[in-house]
């Protein structure tokens, strides 16, 4: 079997529809571990003792931080950007100057959730 | 038997009905059909005709996709004019089915290549089962928008919680369906969309299903474990 499979992305000039729908996989993946790590946690409270301690060692740990601030980045990203395909799948802005405009949108919307949540994080 | 008369009811030609008669026709019978058909008789013999024409039809259907050979054994008799029109030199093969290359009764090969399972068993166009899978990506998408927000909210004000904090706020019923909710509609989520990049990626069939299974196993694992850990903190 040598059949076609999908073409690979350095095939495509970089625009903001083809970078945000390549960004839409990529943080989709990052947060399937970030669901990893979010189920480690529960069960960790669950035994409780050294492996909470330890799990919360490592996720407050500066190399933690990072992690979970670029998967606040991730979510952020991902929900903006599947309301803007929930929008398309319902019909809604097909225009390419609307596609366009929404990709900026979803991006500002990213830039502003995420830094909302780590002002909280860091100021509160 | 019914699938057959499923298939039947899709077809335009004339004549289609009477396949399920067809069905049960030897290839003496057909032999006859075609003897009659050639020796000038007409529609005066009822099940003859039949038999010609379910001949010629299930020739018709195949031309698309088939190769000369099978249909030379099937469609000489009742039209030599475009025996080999469609010869295409067999260079891809493996997007033939081989089944349809034994010289069998043509009719029962279309018969079979129409039938769902058979498209379903050899991936041949839908298995009815896409826009139900697309669905359930949608609808999980939309139950963790307010679910991912809720989330979001809860771990920011857990940020500086102790073990003490987090096994009471993880005890509250309602914080464990919800957290629950969240990380099992998440997996689904995540399962769709990764079987996805897999299906696109992977090559390879048997790899790319061993992949799929390690991933729905994995997700299966992670639910069952959150699940478990939540009915441990609420009822301990």
């Amino acid at each position: 079997m040598s059949r076609p499979i999908s073409p690979h992305l350095t095939w495509y000039k970089p625009q903001i529809t083809s970078v945000l729908s390549i960004m839409h996989r990529f943080t989709g993946i990052a947060l399937a571990a970030g669901a990893l790590a979010l189920a480690w946690w529960v069960v960790a409270v669950a035994i409780g003792g050294e492996v909470f301690t330890g799990t919360t060692a490592v996720y407050t740990s500066v190399i933690g931080q990072i992690v979970l601030a670029l998967w606040t980045l991730a979510l952020a990203f991902h929900m903006s950007n599947g309301i803007r395909h929930l929008c398309w799948d319902a019909g809604w802005g097909f225009q390419m100057r609307q596609v366009r405009s929404s990709g900026w949108l979803t991006l500002a919307m990213t830039v502003i959730l995420t830094a909302l949540v780590w002002v909280f994080v860091l100021l509160v | 038997m019914s699938e057959r008369d499923t298939k039947d009811d899709d077809d335009k030609e004339e004549g289609k009905g009477h396949s399920g008669q067809e069905s049960g026709a030897s290839k003496e019978t057909k032999q006859q059909g075609k003897d009659a058909k050639q020796s000038g008789q007409k529609d005066n013999d009822a099940s003859s005709d039949k038999d010609g024409n379910q001949d010629k039809e299930a020739s018709n259907k195949d031309d698309d996709s088939d190769h000369s050979s099978r249909k030379d054994a099937g469609n000489k008799d009742d039209d030599g004019s475009d025996g080999n029109d469609d010869d295409s030199g067999g260079s891809d093969d493996d997007d033939v089915i081989k089944v349809a290359r034994t010289p069998t009764d043509p009719s029962l090969l279309s018969q079979l290549k129409h039938s769902q399972q058979f498209r379903h068993a050899k991936g041949l166009g839908s298995g009815r089962t896409g826009a139900a899978i697309w669905s359930v990506q949608r609808l999980t998408a939309l139950a963790l928008i307010p679910l991912a927000i809720w989330f979001a909210v809860s771990v920011v004000l857990l940020t500086h919680a102790s073990h003490t904090d987090a096994v009471h706020w993880l005890a509250s019923p309602v914080r464990a369906v919800l957290l629950a909710l969240f990380i099992v509609i998440a997996l689904r989520h995540a399962v769709i969309g990764l079987t996805i990049i897999l299906e696109d990626y992977v090559r390879g069939y048997a790899l790319r299903t061993a992949c799929v299974l390690v991933l729905k196993g994995a997700a299966l694992v992670i639910a069952a474990a959150v699940i478990a850990a939540l009915i441990h903190l609420t009822f301990a």
